[in-house]
């Protein structure tokens, strides 16, 4: 059997849970912590990878180069990993993060245009980092079963390591275990990165690991987007209990956990425990993207609308992650009834 | 007035249907692949077609008129084409319409005295955008940040389109800093694969160094009503609008772009506005030369 990688996304994914205020202190003690931890993989960046500080989706208090350096010098065995969305993130970004000392590059986006990585991974690869490719909210190519074309067209251009993301949280055990067991046949390395809106991602994670996943993503206390990530303390106890990751040491994991609300506290970050509040769940039932939710949150309030009818109204237009600064326009829209663009007519 | 068109792409071909509209004598358009989509459809619907690329062009061209050669190839091969096209540039002008460095950062919504032998229309994203934020730039002093994301439908997005997102951005950044003098800038792009297809759609986050008042936000409705007026001239669909936010420094503009229809459906606003522009240049140069 091959061996299982464990991925914490949790400086990366967690970012969108607190507007992408996680500072140098929490990189630092994170990654000195995961380190002791012998944790394989950790991932740091915007929730939105490299490159997405911006004013439509929220600025990084840390600035990438800043953020990838720091992780860079707490970290020895374990590996440092970003996200990368072609989009956001142009070579110069690319660039400069090999200079940071990246090992692992993970270039993905929505599933349905996964033919924007190209360019990205030839540079990577002519770089010689390793590379990885991204199926990105996933769900929306396995309903009309499109996927195994994804797939074959990320092995065609040469990727060794595909990683699934359930970023709607909207996928059930049997979808994942249906969508890895017909997956297998390309004979890569596949990953499974899962959302919890619909209680799932823990369940999701261990039948993607049981049909051929080997690479887990993980976050503490299930610290990330909308009603947060596979939970790790969670996830290393099954997979201790099972043998499978005799390397890593819970130990540290189980104190990290309890202190990790305190170290969040102490640098002003605000933040409650992942659960998945109705808005969640409604968002993975659209199967719209699990980051939507902080916006909603505040445009609602704002406008005075209903977040249930504000993610209606999104899921007609199908909005896909990146397109966060529609959001306003939309709860605008909902509540003067009349449209913006029919009072300039 | 003679037209070239490089490229028998989605761009290509509205930019064939449009010139077709206008007075031009000749359209004639090249691609290098007979099999691909384009060029049937240009078979189909019994276009000036030629498979012999650029040059076939050269073979075409009477180098005694004043000729438009518009390149909607890529970025890459826009490079090579410049290359081929560079001796017989004299009487032509050389519109590119890919995201390459080649040619003048040019967005024709005011009358250019002086058209550039070669001219780049940047991007589609610069084309919305970048008339706003020049003569936003200039009445609101304070600008030290603008930020750009456009949605796009995914359907709209052709191959070199796909291919070309890191060209985008870049060039597009730097025709904000070079035409708009705003060093600090970002563009993001979106695919949107919704269907039915999402209408092209802009923001454009700025932010000043001091608050703005209420005499601020009154010249910024302003500028935007005439720049709404200007490129409707030769885009119809064209629309811009003002949000304040909740921060007195930062403020939004949402710009749709609704397309003409021409080949692709009217959500392909991004396609429009570059095509569109690219004629109306082609108009004012006809204009100034045989007039």
């Amino acid at each position: 059997m091959k061996k299982i990688i464990i991925s914490d996304v949790t400086l990366r994914d967690g970012n969108h849970a607190v507007n992408h205020g996680i500072n140098l202190k929490t990189i630092q003690k994170y990654c000195s912590f995961a380190e002791k931890a012998k944790i394989p993989i950790v991932e740091v960046g915007h929730g939105n990878g490299l490159g997405a500080s911006s004013l439509s989706i929220g600025r990084s208090v840390v600035a990438d180069n800043k953020a990838l350096k720091t992780a860079r010098s707490f970290l020895k065995k374990t590996k440092l990993s970003i996200h990368s969305i072609p989009g956001f993130s142009t070579f110069d970004n690319i660039k400069s993060a090999i200079d940071c000392g990246v090992d692992i590059f993970r270039i993905g986006c929505n599933s349905t245009e996964i033919d924007t990585i190209i360019k990205q991974v030839d540079y990577c690869k002519k770089n010689n980092v390793e590379t990885w490719g991204v199926l990105m909210m996933f769900n929306l190519v396995y309903y009309n079963k499109e996927y195994l074309k994804k797939i074959k067209f990320l092995k065609d251009i040469g990727l060794k390591t595909v990683v699934i993301m359930d970023s709607a949280g909207c996928l059930l055990p049997n979808d994942v275990k249906k969508i890895f067991s017909s997956i297998k046949k390309f004979r890569l390395n596949f990953g499974f990165h899962g959302h919890n809106n619909l209680g799932c991602a823990v369940y999701n994670t261990i039948e993607a690991l049981n049909s051929g996943a080997t690479i887990l993503d993980a976050s503490i206390r299930g610290f990330g987007a909308g009603a947060g990530n596979t939970q790790l303390e969670v996830l290393i106890n099954i997979l201790k209990n099972k043998k499978l990751i005799p390397e890593i040491n819970i130990d540290i994991i189980y104190q990290m956990s309890e202190n990790f609300k305190s170290i969040l506290k102490n640098n002003c970050l605000n933040y409650v425990n992942a659960f998945s509040e109705p808005m969640n769940i409604l968002s993975a039932n659209f199967g719209l993207f699990s980051g939507f939710a902080s916006q909603v949150n505040f445009f609602s309030k704002k406008f005075k609308i209903s977040k249930i009818e504000a993610f209606k109204a999104i899921s007609k237009k199908k909005l896909v992650a990146g397109q966060e600064d529609l959001i306003m326009n939309i709860i605008y829209n909902l509540k003067n009834k009349n449209t913006v663009y029919k009072k300039n007519k | 007035m003679d037209c070239f068109i490089l490229g028998a792409g989605k761009i290509g071909i509205d930019l064939y249907i449009k010139c077709k509209k206008k007075k031009f004598s000749n359209i004639y358009i090249f691609n290098r692949n007979k099999s691909s989509e384009g060029a049937q459809y240009c078979k189909k619907k019994k276009f000036n077609y030629f498979y012999t690329g650029v040059k076939g062009l050269i073979k075409k061209i009477n180098f005694n008129k004043i000729n438009c050669i518009f390149d909607a190839t890529s970025s890459e091969s826009s490079v090579e084409n410049e290359k081929i096209l560079r001796p017989y540039l004299k009487n032509n002008f050389y519109i590119n319409l890919t995201p390459s460095k080649i040619g003048n950062y040019t967005v024709p919504y005011y009358f250019l005295r002086k058209i550039p032998k070669k001219t780049n229309l940047i991007t589609c994203g610069g084309q919305s955008t970048i008339p706003l934020i020049i003569e936003l730039n200039k009445t609101i002093k304070k600008i030290k940040y603008v930020e750009l994301v456009s949605s796009i439908a995914s359907i709209s997005a052709g191959k070199a389109t796909r291919e070309n997102i890191n060209e985008y951005i870049c060039n597009t950044q730097k025709a904000i800093s070079s035409l708009a003098n705003i060093k600090n800038n970002k563009v993001i792009i979106n695919l949107n694969p919704s269907n039915p297809p999402v209408n092209m759609m802009n923001s454009i986050f700025f932010e000043t160094k001091n608050k703005l008042s209420k005499i601020d936000f009154f010249k910024i409705n302003k500028i935007i009503k005439i720049i709404n007026k200007k490129i409707k001239l030769y885009i119809p669909g064209y629309n811009a609008k003002l949000f304040s936010t909740e921060k007195n420094n930062i403020f939004r503009v949402t710009i749709r772009v609704v397309g003409q229809g021409d080949y692709l459906p009217s959500y392909s606003g991004n396609l429009d506005i570059i095509t569109s522009a690219a004629v109306h240049l082609a108009d004012l140069i006809y204009e100034k030369n045989y007039n």
